[in-house]
């Protein structure tokens, strides 16, 4: 599904982010990459967005270079893609609901099955009766939820979020957790760029990967288990 | 464009409006003001050839004939005036003809034509002369002889007014020309840094936009709406205030002039349709100049 060739991104001598890193992602799986601040988990998610170019090697979705794709073509691919930033944007002036709804209006689905697949997911967050506030009146947490519940609202192929659980609480975790299950489930791959390991995230099935040694590293399970020092994974 | 997505963009617009109704209705008022210069100047474009008739212009030399006078005396001018080698062409203007003109410059107050009669209405000769007596000298020399003939009025020099009104004309149409240009290109930068100022309050939006990956068109539909929306807006208040002047100048002006200020349903729609077209062709380039700006806003990263 997601094929990320020979990797490397630098930002002058001091920051080398990859050196040549493969990574391979399968469709339906479940992937977290983990690694510590600036080890390169947000530049990952902007590369495989093709909002940033890599230095060197490609990034393939369904085999195709998403850098040497038109915008057009990009645009098209991020309508299939559910995507949570760290600090993402929310639009402030709209209502929940409002900004919930977006991915089902651009894939054209009927007023009714709008209304009943952003309830039924705003309820799951946990953000039932919120729906007409507008997003400017919420908290973080609220938020942030909100930013996950519009990425994931159309079952996308691909979803790609970036420390999802920043700044939720236990409960709220369980929420976006079971989320992320049921996406898993419906087909949908999924990708999470955290600090924290599969366990803690607590998927623990999900495959994990190390961002060490500016090198994906394939990790077996938990935070304690050595690396396999894989340059390519 | 499926219910929703119409529903959305709409729900867009009228949010964006509802947030600064303010600076929204001063945009508005700017439009309008814009609108109203091209309006004028439209109109002073479509009432131009009415003040300054060109048929004025054809002759070196008009010879009016008495107010009165029988088309058997319209016919012996011209034969006396036929014989002179002087002169290279000569057409009669009979009285049926200036009344025809007058009908024509008059538009909707020709009515007034008929309490005039026909009686009070002068025939004319618009006479060329050779090119050898077009020098200053010779052509009053003519012009002299020509006063003396019986039946006649008064002798107009048909080509040095005529000049002058064609150069005069030429100055007006440029004048008209260049403000209408001046015009347009202001309203069209005023157009741009309104977009500009709409799409740094919008930035939260089009960055969400971007990110569910909403096609380039879907971005900027409701700013070309926006500005489609105030441009008509302004175009019809315009189009008020032009009825309005030229009301108040109707029934302030003496008749002749007051004439000037009457438009039918014709000129109505030609100057609406010509400011409702700039607003449009305004407001569009205007979106298309802030492509770059709104792209730069949409693909800003902030997932780090």
């Amino acid at each position: 599904m997601i094929e990320c060739l020979q990797l490397g991104k630098s930002y002058g001598k001091e920051c080398d982010l990859f050196q040549g890193a493969t990574l391979h992602v399968r469709k339906g799986e479940s992937l977290v990459v983990s690694g510590r601040a600036g080890s390169g988990k947000s530049t990952l998610l902007r590369i495989l967005l093709g909002v940033e170019c890599p230095d060197a090697g490609q990034v393939l979705f369904q085999r195709r270079n998403v850098h040497e794709i038109s915008a057009r073509l990009r645009s098209a691919l991020r309508r299939k893609m559910g995507v949570v930033a760290q600090n993402g944007p929310v639009a402030m002036e709209w209502t929940v609901f409002d900004n919930v709804a977006l991915p089902l209006i651009l894939a054209g689905q009927d007023r009714w099955l709008v209304k009943k697949c952003v309830l039924h997911q705003l309820e799951s967050l946990g953000l039932h009766g919120k729906a007409h506030v507008r997003c400017g009146a919420l908290n973080t947490s609220e938020r942030r939820r909100v930013e996950i519940a519009r990425a994931a609202i159309h079952n996308p192929l691909i979803f790609l979020a970036d420390e999802p659980f920043q700044g939720l609480e236990t409960d709220e975790r369980t929420r976006v957790r079971s989320l992320f299950n049921a996406l898993s489930v419906g087909g949908s791959t999924i990708v999470i760029l955290s600090r924290e390991t599969p366990e803690m995230l607590g998927m623990a099935g999900a495959r994990w990967v190390r961002i060490a040694h500016r090198r994906f590293i394939e990790g077996l399970s938990g935070p304690s288990i050595p690396s396999r020092g894989a340059a390519s994974v | 464009m499926s219910g929703e997505l119409f529903k959305h963009l709409a729900g867009r617009m009228i949010a964006r409006v509802a947030r600064r109704p303010l600076a929204h209705l001063l945009w508005i008022l700017f439009s309008m003001i814009c609108l109203y210069g091209l309006g004028l100047i439209a109109f002073a474009a479509l009432r131009a050839p009415q003040v300054f008739p060109a048929w004025l212009t054809k002759a070196d030399a008009v010879v009016y004939l008495k107010p009165g006078a029988s088309p058997m005396e319209e016919q012996a001018a011209w034969e006396e005036l036929s014989r002179w080698p002087e002169l290279s062409s000569i057409r009669i203007v009979t009285r049926n003809e200036v009344y025809g003109r007058l009908e024509k410059q008059l538009g909707p107050w020709r009515g007034v034509l008929s309490g005039m009669g026909m009686k009070t209405l002068q025939a004319s000769l618009e006479v060329c002369f050779q090119d050898s007596f077009k020098e200053q000298e010779r052509r009053e020399e003519l012009i002299a002889r020509m006063r003396l003939l019986p039946d006649v009025a008064e002798v107009l020099y048909g080509n040095g007014e005529g000049d002058r009104l064609k150069s005069i004309l030429h100055w007006i149409g440029r004048g008209l020309s260049l403000s209408a240009g001046a015009l347009v290109l202001l309203y069209t930068c005023a157009h741009w840094g309104w977009l500009l100022v709409l799409i740094s309050g919008s930035r939260d939006e089009l960055e969400v936009l971007w990110w569910v990956g909403a096609p380039d068109w879907l971005i900027r539909l409701p700013f070309l709406l926006s500005s489609w929306a105030a441009g008509a807006f302004g175009a019809i208040m315009a189009l008020g205030l032009i009825a309005l002047t030229n009301h108040s100048l109707e029934t302030r002006l003496p008749l002749p002039l007051a004439a000037l200020f009457v438009m039918d349903s014709g000129e109505w729609l030609l100057l609406g349709s010509v400011m409702s077209g700039i607003s449009l062709l305004t407001g569009s380039v205007g979106v298309y100049l802030t492509t770059g700006p709104m792209r730069r806003v949409c693909s800003d990263d902030r997932s780090s």
